[in-house]
């Protein structure tokens, strides 16, 4: 989009009557931030509270046939969870998930925006057709690469093995390979996402700004770092905030694509919690253990946030 | 748009280069698909054979028996729904949703934008928040809420849990958007005698109209494929998809020529929605390039 | 705006609202019939169910097949809001969590009074619903039975000259799958390895049985000393070779992996619960099944014991149909209508039925069933079930891919399930 004079935007008109001047700017705003609000409040501050005063009790909604069985341990469920070793290794399992994966997403997503910014034509019908593996239900993309991923039959290891010569990989048993083959098969479906919103900062830093660089002859280098990065920089972030909340959560590529073994080791913090919340049924630990994470992942999210901020108020 | 040069490629050798990178992009992402593409029209015997056959009608006989049979299935049990009318209902849930979800989430981005909202950060990191929630902490709690307002089994129960789902990310997105168009157009046409709202509706719409439609499809395809709560919640009627696609893996015996042709049926609508807007995608998704 | 957009915009509000008012005003069925519900998973059986009941009289019965991975939540979160489904059936290893939390009837004088109560296969009636375990009060009545079959490929036995005859003993099927898998052309024996689940659990507590290991004391709670006993580590040595002799990367297989490789031929035998047998029907999708045989599965060198599998119906505590509910039940069980069940695809543990020629004939591998299922045993059904099974999932799968020593594997198992059981009975076994 070019840059248009103001007046050129707005239509003519006849008369300089404006309508709906009886709602003030408060009320519009009232108006427009309650139902969000209130739609928000409505779906988190029972559940919130409801999880809350469980993660104090040991109770379980199965085993005990009503509330007034559950027996208050205080900060019982979280101080047993904070020393309980497997606990800790599951944050860490997680983390080997979700750190490479945001990692790599943001960079191969950013990557592929660079390129596909340089085409003159056909942007629309390649980025459109990227997007596709996005669109496909999570089940679904599991369940495929897991059929692809099979040591054996699978695809990918007869390109390895047969094609290439190499041994075939063990992609699903091994404990290490079971790791990258998560983060293969999340790379492969959320890319696009990264891909998408790189390349709408990228199309909208505007044009004046690189030719008058040139007329400095600045370095490819130079404009890469000084106008497009400051400029693109505030949504990758957003991107990458959205792709961290997201994996920290993510729970369907781990049952489906390799049910959380060999052993233990793909079982992440989602998994963990299902597992507790739904086969163990214990309620109590479960709720703990779910507001533990949501401490973890706000901190995190702080610290992006802030982040983002500084480089909004460096801009200006 | 060729951006003026950020990287010499006027070689030949960067130009080689070039499509050398943008031909692995694609076929990293696009080989699956047609593997799974491929592995709808095979025969449930030629899905898993080896050496692998890729080419249709020269390798293997294609067939299309297995969307017939797709759209053809009726779910187990009792229930009374088919393939079709699943795919019916989550059109009109994930549609609605989305509509509801993007026009008020646009609003709301508006405000934070454009007011002086009181207490503005922490409301928005609370409008986050909302999406921090792991679903299975939810999970009980949210089902005891929506029994008890007899919520199952409607359309509105679950159209109302994916359009506030949908709200967070719709809020970020366009009040990122709304932060880079400068207030000079809405104030300009008020001082010509627009009131904020009209300002709103002839201006800063039309405007915003692209980065909408971006911010839709990323809602609608979050509602499109949620499992969990629909069939938890949906169970007699007003079921989508998804329930269905588990029912077509199957216990014990995955039926991947069948999955696969469920799966592409699924995306369709999507895609097909994806491809008519995607000019409007893309030039929506250049938030705005007046600087000041 | 102009007009024209305008026009456009309420045409398509109108269509959306006139839509909405269909579907809100679609019509309700009512009758004075009650209506009974079931929740089960979606499976072939499930479906067969489906058929069955709608030729029940007295009332409209709805069979809800719900997803595999839903079929806990979808009944316990019905059991959390007091109310929803009428008639769940609960998997046998649930029974103990259910009775303790209260939520399903007592079906013993159900049992006695209506049903043939004698001539339930006893382990059946045991498994299926009884807890605690010898207190003979009843929860479940059998639905569904189900155990391992032994299932070969014909024509790969005799390219190596190997009579199915021969395979009564697991060692035999050792041999038998390592000459196999030697020829390397097809592999040897496959099952299902995967830790997650139930699988890999199904499948090795047969061994253990088998070689005369336990999983655990009954009397005293222990676990420590049970489970890493020599006899389960031989036993989960012989896994070992076992997994060995099938296909590469078999430590993640599932019943879908079994079927895929049994049904394509590229492996010689297996042994699967007929539930998931009864899917290989249909040449179409499994091409090898013309080729297959069946037979009860091996010995062991102390025992000959099968793990059990299957479930019963049970009655929702919440159900405000009580007496349709059990008078469905006793239609249900009797032996007319269970005749009828195993023809449309279902299995039953009535002994009279499993001798009946009627089953036999029903499907091939009946005649295989009707001699294995009086070989089963279940594990424990303890409200803490859930917990020891994965812990048991994770490492028989670490022991058997060979990234962790048998000895170590059930040490470590045997340290972590008897953690397990201390904590939730911090004295004693109750009484």
């Amino acid at each position: 989009m070019s840059v248009q004079p103001v007046e050129s935007v707005i239509p003519e008109r006849a008369e300089v009557r404006p309508r709906f001047a009886w709602l003030s700017e408060r009320a519009l705003m009232h108006l427009f931030l309650w139902p969000t609000l209130l739609l928000l409040l409505f779906i988190t501050v029972f559940p919130l509270i409801w999880s809350l005063c469980l993660s104090f009790t040991e109770y379980s909604v199965v085993h005990d046939s009503s509330w007034t069985a559950a027996r208050w341990v205080g900060l019982g469920n979280y101080s047993r969870l904070l020393a309980d070793a497997e606990f800790w290794t599951r944050f860490q399992i997680s983390a080997s998930f979700v750190v490479p994966t945001v990692l790599v997403e943001f960079l191969l997503g950013f990557g592929i925006a660079l390129l596909l910014h340089r085409l003159t034509y056909g942007r629309g019908f390649l980025s459109t057709i990227i997007l596709i593996p996005m669109m496909l239900a999570p089940v679904v993309v599991a369940l495929f690469w897991r059929f692809m991923l099979q040591g054996d039959i699978g695809i990918v290891n007869y390109f390895i093995r047969d094609v290439l010569g190499f041994a075939a990989v063990p992609w699903l048993t091994e404990r290490n390979w079971a790791i990258v083959s998560m983060i293969l098969v999340d790379t492969w479906q959320w890319t696009p996402f990264m891909m998408l919103i790189s390349l709408a900062g990228l199309s909208a830093v505007p044009k004046y700004l690189y030719e008058a660089a040139d007329v400095d002859r600045a370095s490819g280098w130079f404009k890469f770092r000084h106008i497009t990065l400051p400029l693109v920089t505030p949504l990758l972030l957003i991107g990458m905030l959205f792709r961290l909340m997201d994996t920290y959560k993510l729970f369907e590529l781990a049952f489906v694509l390799t049910g959380g073994g060999p052993g233990d080791y793909t079982k992440v913090l989602p998994l963990y919690l299902y597992r507790m919340a739904f086969g163990d049924f214990n309620t109590g630990r479960a709720s703990a253990v779910g507001y533990i994470m949501l401490i973890v992942i706000i901190a995190l999210a702080n610290l992006l946030i802030r982040l983002l901020n500084q480089m909004k108020a460096e801009e200006r | 748009m060729n951006n003026p040069s950020q990287f010499k490629a006027s070689s030949v050798a960067g130009r080689i280069v070039f499509w050398l990178l943008i031909a692995l992009t694609l076929f990293f992402f696009l080989f699956p698909l047609y593997w799974m593409f491929l592995s709808s029209i095979k025969q449930p015997g030629d899905v898993t054979s080896l050496p692998p056959r890729f080419i249709p009608f020269v390798q293997f006989k294609p067939t299309l028996a297995n969307y017939a049979a797709v759209l053809s299935t009726s779910a187990m049990g009792s229930r009374q729904n088919t393939f079709p009318w699943a795919l019916l209902n989550s059109v009109l849930v994930g549609g609605t949703a989305t509509v509801v979800a993007v026009i008020l989430g646009t609003l709301t981005a508006y405000a934070f934008s454009r007011f002086r909202v009181k207490g503005e950060s922490d409301l928005l990191f609370f409008i986050l928040s909302t999406r921090m929630l792991p679903p299975v902490v939810v999970l009980v709690p949210i089902f005891l809420m929506f029994t008890n307002l007899g919520l199952p089994n409607t359309f509105a129960g679950i159209t109302l849990l994916y359009i506030i789902s949908g709200l967070p990310f719709v809020v970020w997105m366009m009040k990122g958007f709304f932060d880079e168009i400068p207030r000079e157009y809405e104030d300009a046409a008020m001082v010509d005698g627009y009131s904020r709202l009209e300002a709103v509706w002839k201006i800063v719409f039309p405007e915003a109209f692209p980065a909408m439609l971006a911010t839709a499809v990323f809602v609608l395809i979050t509602a499109w494929n949620e499992f969990v709560f629909v069939t938890l919640l949906n169970k007699q009627s007003w079921g989508t998809v998804p329930p269905f696609l588990y029912q077509i893996i199957g216990y014990g015996r995955t039926e991947w020529s069948r999955m696969a042709a469920a799966a592409i049926i699924y995306i369709t609508p999507i895609v097909v929605f994806t491809f008519v807007v995607r000019n409007h995608l893309l030039r929506g998704v250049t938030f705005g390039a007046v600087r000041r | 705006m102009l007009g024209k957009k305008r026009l456009v915009w309420a045409a398509i509000a109108v269509l959306m609202i006139a839509v909405l008012v269909l579907a809100a005003c679609k019509p309700r069925g009512t009758g004075a019939k009650p209506e009974l519900s079931i929740t089960w998973f979606a499976w072939p059986p499930c479906d067969a169910l489906a058929k069955l009941v709608a030729e029940y009289p007295d009332a409209t019965v709805k069979v809800n097949c719900v997803p595999y991975e839903q079929w806990h939540d979808s009944i316990f979160t019905d059991f959390a809001s007091k109310g929803g489904v009428d008639l769940p059936i609960v998997d046998s290893q649930w029974t103990g969590e259910a009775v303790t939390g209260g939520h399903l009837l007592e079906l013993t004088n159900f049992l006695k009074q209506d049903t043939n109560f004698n001539d339930w296969v006893p382990s059946a009636l045991q498994a299926y619903g009884e807890y605690p375990i010898g207190s003979g009060h009843y929860y479940g009545a059998p639905i569904m039975a189900d155990v391992q079959v032994l299932i070969y490929n014909k024509n790969i036995l005799s390219e190596y000259n190997i009579a199915p005859a021969s395979l009564t003993t697991w060692d035999a099927l050792l041999q038998a799958a390592q000459t196999i898998k030697a020829g390397d052309k097809y592999d040897g024996f496959v099952w299902f390895w995967i830790g997650s689940g139930d699988q890999i659990q199904s499948a090795w507590n047969e061994l253990a049985w088998s070689w005369g290991g336990e999983l655990w004391d009954p009397q005293t709670y222990k676990f420590e000393g049970v489970v890493n006993s020599p006899q389960n580590v031989a036993a989960l040595e012989f896994a070992r070779n076992l997994y060995l002799a099938g296909p590469e990367g078999a430590g993640n297989f599932s019943y879908g992996e079994v079927t895929t490789a049994m049904c394509d031929g590229t492996t010689a035998m297996t042994a699967i619960w007929v539930g998931v047998a009864a899917g290989w029907t249909d040449p179409a999708s499994c091409k090898e099944f013309p080729n297959m045989g069946f037979m009860v599965p091996p010995a062991g060198p102390v025992q000959h014991i099968l793990q059990l599998g299957g479930m019963g119906m049970n009655v929702s505590a919440y159900t405000k149909n009580k007496d349709a509910a059990l008078a469905f039940l006793k239609w249900l069980m009797s032996e007319e209508t269970q005749l009828k069940w195993v023809q449309a695809g279902g299995y039953s543990a009535l002994q009279s039925v499993l001798a009946s020629d009627t089953f036999k004939n029903a499907a091939p591998f009946n005649v295989a069933f009707a001699g294995a299922y009086p070989l089963v045993r279940d594990f424990y059904n303890l409200p803490e079930y859930y917990g020891l099974m994965t812990k048991e999932g994770e490492y028989l799968n670490l022991a058997v891919t060979g990234q962790m020593s048998a000895q170590e594997a059930l040490d470590k198992m045997a340290t972590d399930q008897q953690a397990i059981i201390d904590q939730a009975y911090p004295n004693g076994p109750p009484q």
